[in-house]
């Protein structure tokens, strides 16, 4: 079997594009789908996932207030790509640090 | 993300001072071609950040920076995730790359990380009309700056130029046709074709090559 090689892209800057062009809860919610549906496709077929596309799902939990999600999604994107670990590690940080206030351990 | 903007500000103001000189001299291999920069330095994350829009079109670097994370990452780099970056600038109020062009470079290496920055100025992103004829041109200008050294590690521009007429009927029939085609037409897939026949003058990222040898290995 050959090995997979290269990144599955799916549809995503037809996606993005299309919420770009009409930002609205119905666009962001495909193009979302769109990002979760290549990451999964990636793990199945034993990919890396395309750079950057986990980050960017954790933000859209974080733009909705979904805090443990975009962590776990930051910290998979510095699993995945170690150059990104300082960017991951910073965005972790702000997110921890505001949610202290509201959640404490 | 507002702590971020603060730190991009202030930190922007004390490195300043800061000025860094790019080598003279650049090793060459065995033949005699010079090793590009982008390999010399090993470069292998880039920042993209938003375009200097000089178009007529208020909505094209919004719309650029869909279709440039694909190829770049396909071409062998860590593309820093562009949706994130652009999203902490924004708050920044950095909507246009010309605003961070005078940053020194180094602040791109601190903070996100990134071995080269990557500037594209968007000089056309228009269409002309003509009675039955109309021009949509997309044409950037790309220039890949060192965090390390401040030199430029590639640069290149072009632009592509997509006849939109349509029909060889008459007068009015053409007219109409033209009006239709270039509503239709995107700027995004000739954005794309920009890009691709740009980034075939860019040496290959080490995680194309990676794969290159990934697959090498595997077949034997």
């Amino acid at each position: 079997m050959m090995p997979p090689s290269g990144y599955y892209w799916g549809h995503y800057s037809e996606t993005l594009y299309a919420y770009k062009k009409a930002p609205s809860p119905e666009t962001l919610k495909s193009h979302q789908k769109e990002i979760e549906e290549i990451l999964s496709f990636s793990k199945q077929s034993n990919r890396l996932p395309p750079p950057g596309l986990t980050a960017e799902l954790g933000q859209i939990f974080l733009n909705r207030g979904d805090k443990v999600q975009a962590v776990a999604y930051f910290q998979a994107e510095a699993q995945h790509f170690p150059e990104s670990l300082l960017l991951m590690q910073h965005l972790i940080q702000q997110v921890s640090s505001t949610n202290t206030e509201s959640k404490p351990k | 993300m507002k702590k971020f903007a603060s730190i991009l500000f202030s930190g922007s103001l004390v490195l300043s001072s800061l000025v860094l000189h790019g080598c003279a001299s650049r090793p060459s291999s065995e033949n005699n071609e010079p090793i590009p920069l982008l390999h010399q330095e090993q470069t292998k994350t880039i920042l993209v950040v938003p375009p200097i829009n000089a178009s007529t079109s208020s909505e094209a670097s919004n719309y650029y920076l869909t279709t440039i994370a694909r190829p770049l990452s396909n071409h062998g780099y860590y593309v820093i995730p562009i949706e994130v970056t652009s999203q902490m600038l924004q708050e920044a109020g950095i909507i246009d790359g010309s605003q961070i062009k005078e940053i020194p470079q180094q602040k791109y290496r601190d903070l996100f990380g990134a071995d080269a920055v990557l500037f594209v100025k968007i000089t056309e992103w228009d269409t002309s009309y003509f009675l039955v004829a109309a021009n949509v041109r997309v044409s950037l200008e790309f220039e890949l700056i060192s965090t390390k050294s401040n030199e430029i590690l590639w640069n290149y521009k072009d632009s592509v130029i997509v006849d939109t007429s349509g029909g060889n009927g008459d007068l009015l029939s053409m007219v109409i046709s033209t009006a239709i085609n270039t509503a239709n037409t995107d700027y995004v897939p000739i954005a794309m074709q920009v890009n691709n026949s740009a980034l075939r003058s860019m040496p290959l990222g080490p995680y194309r090559m990676q794969e290159l040898t990934e697959e090498s290995v595997v077949n034997k």
